[in-house]
């Protein structure tokens, strides 16, 4: 069980900056996490096209950067550029690496490939250390299809991640970062040789050059990623609340939610679909797209409520003097939780899933038909509990909530868990995922 | 899974392809001489069933792949003389564009990897280098205009 609780401990990590934005100097950046949950949604929509193990990619999408935990993202070009700095804080240093990369000569290329292969096989296996034998094995799979990089599976999922970072480059371009578009254009040009992500390709390219909104299926297909992408950056209200330094963002939540549902799911006792279960918590939060996150406690605070919401939208906007106070109001109810009773909650559920269900079916209108019905059952199915995959990632949701409270805590003791040690008691029936959060409570509470 | 009808190799791939196919054979036989557990477990599933099977179902659908592309592979050979001046596949090609140098080999789709420098056939650069020769300059243009002027055409 010790070791289970590592592996979970170490997904929680990949909520980290992606390092390739920081080389171009964007600003709060994507994380890791948050770019493999647009990929897994990515491969999500686009796998239904081609014949592949649907499962299968879902997961290789959500895996493809577990070695990210012990690695940078892309150390760029260090063993090439010799003299150079490799610190993208010194800006023009920065951007003469970036662009030099681009026209590497084929030997080195082929140096740079081999010690990326190698310093990502060290991550992995580093990752790999100690894990369950069962969790191990499919990773193991996983890994090995990827080096070998030959099945159809692999070659959808590598070209997927790229398209993704096609599109994010183009966002953070269309939001003003200095991002040479151009070069993305050239290396675009190499690098996606199957003809679903060169259509993809061009409706990003129409989107944003030609500020065309997509009216064909693919234009469609990247308006909703593009919308699910404003995930990637929309901080998590009750972390933001408790003070948190660059809290978790809702992507990042959805993200090692479906990496633990995929997980949890394979204890056979639970005989449930991980496909289902991956697919279910990847949707679970769709509704954020349009909505600001709902805080159960906001009737706690009526004066402060506008306040919070504005802190919370544009925290530019307060001084830090200002934003301590209004925290510190909001900390001294946030410290002491009250407990809400049935009804209460029955309707406060009520209201809320109303308003998130019409949110939710208006981000999935933007899909074609069937693949927009989709998404959006699998949403309500989570909202409702309707089968037993939804009943299952309700439960994780908990789960990994308390994972990253447990994350937060450790950085600093001052950090509250009792709440949600309390929320457990409610939420967690399944045999497998209480002893699971047992462990984790002895682990976290008893003194070491 | 897509199957393709045609696969380009180098030698090097196809070797690469043989190594595996060689040891997922062996893997495989290894497996069937195991004795599979139990199916059930006190009333349920067994999970070490369940794995037996996933692990010997991948291995069966991966030999399948392996070998539809040994059936179908075309290995990519060095053209004759007078054609070598042309760009083809296992050709490792310089262009200047904008002013920059890159330098890259083309191949077939199953051993593109842009970042060690291998671009595929079937990547709009590759196809529209395609053909042509060193001294000539090629308009790749999706969306935006890009020349490729070609340096250097080697194999």
């Amino acid at each position: 069980m010790k070791n289970k609780i590592a592996f979970f401990e170490n997904i929680q990590k990949l909520k980290k900056e992606r390092e390739i934005w920081l080389w171009y100097g964007v600003k709060e950046p994507e994380t890791v996490a948050g770019h493999s949950f647009r990929v897994a949604f990515l491969v999500w929509l686009l796998a239904g096209k081609k014949k592949l193990n649907k499962g299968g990619v879902l997961k290789m999408a959500l895996a493809h950067d577990f070695c990210q935990v012990f690695q940078p993202d892309e150390l760029l070009g260090k063993p090439l550029l010799s003299g150079r700095t490799n610190s993208f804080k010194d800006r023009a240093k920065a951007k003469e690496i970036v662009k030099k990369l681009l026209h590497l000569s084929l030997a080195q290329k082929k140096e740079r490939a081999r010690r990326k292969t190698q310093r990502r096989e060290r991550a992995f296996q580093k990752f790999m250390a100690g894990l369950p034998e069962n969790y191990k094995k499919e990773l193991e799979g996983i890994w090995q299809d990827f080096k070998r990089g030959a099945s159809p599976e692999v070659r959808f999922v590598v070209q997927a991640e790229r398209a993704e970072n096609f599109l994010q480059a183009f966002e953070y371009w269309a939001r003003g970062e200095e991002i040479p578009i151009e070069d993305w254009l050239y290396w675009a040009e190499m690098v996606f040789d199957d003809p679903l992500f060169i259509e993809f390709k061009g409706a990003v390219v129409r989107r944003f050059l030609r500020k065309a909104e997509g009216k064909d299926e693919m234009g469609r297909i990247v308006d909703f990623l593009v919308r699910v992408g404003r995930l990637k950056s929309q901080q998590r209200v009750k972390w933001v609340l408790r003070k948190v330094n660059q809290p978790e963002k809702t992507a990042d939540h959805c993200f090692s939610e479906a990496v633990a549902a995929w997980f949890f799911a394979k204890d056979s006792r639970l005989k449930l679909n991980s496909e289902k279960a991956i697919k279910i918590a990847l949707a679970h939060e769709l509704a954020g797209v349009f909505l600001k996150e709902k805080f159960s406690y906001h009737y706690l605070f009526p004066n402060l409520r506008g306040e919070i919401v504005n802190l919370l939208k544009k925290p530019a906007l307060f001084s830090a003097k200002e934003r301590e106070e209004i925290l510190r109001e909001v900390k001294k109810k946030v410290f002491v939780w009250p407990f809400f009773s049935a009804r209460r909650k029955r309707v406060d559920f009520a209201k809320a899933f109303r308003r998130e269900r019409s949110a939710v079916r208006k981000i999935t209108s933007l899909l074609p038909q069937p693949l927009g019905r989709e998404i959006f059952a699998y949403w309500e199915r989570f909202g409702k509990g309707l089968d037993k995959e939804a009943k299952f990632v309700q439960q994780v949701d908990v789960i990994d909530n308390l994972l990253q409270a447990v994350a937060y805590h450790q950085k600093s003791d001052n950090f509250p868990l009792a709440s949600w040690w309390n929320e457990l008691g409610e939420k967690i029936e399944d045999a497998p995922l209480l002893i699971f959060v047992e462990s984790l409570r002895r682990k976290v509470c008893l003194p070491r | 899974m897509v199957y393709q009808d045609k696969y380009y190799l180098t030698k090097e791939g196809l070797e690469e392809i043989k190594k595996e196919y060689e040891k997922l054979l062996k893997e495989k036989k290894a497996k069937s001489r195991e004795e599979a557990p139990p199916f059930l477990h006190s009333e349920d599933l067994n999970a070490e069933f369940v794995s037996f099977r996933e692990d010997f179902d991948y291995l069966g659908s991966r030999i399948a792949e392996l070998e539809h592309i040994l059936k179908n592979y075309e290995l990519v050979k060095l053209p004759p003389k007078k054609e070598r001046d042309k760009i083809n596949l296992g050709a490792r090609v310089k262009i200047e564009v904008n002013g920059q140098e890159d330098e890259f080999m083309i191949v077939g789709t199953l051993e593109a990897n842009p970042t060690a420098g291998k671009i595929s056939n079937e990547s709009p650069v590759g196809r529209a280098l395609l053909g042509h020769k060193a001294g000539d300059e090629v308009v790749v243009s999706s969306p935006v205009k890009v020349v490729y002027k070609i340096k250097t055409v080697r194999y």
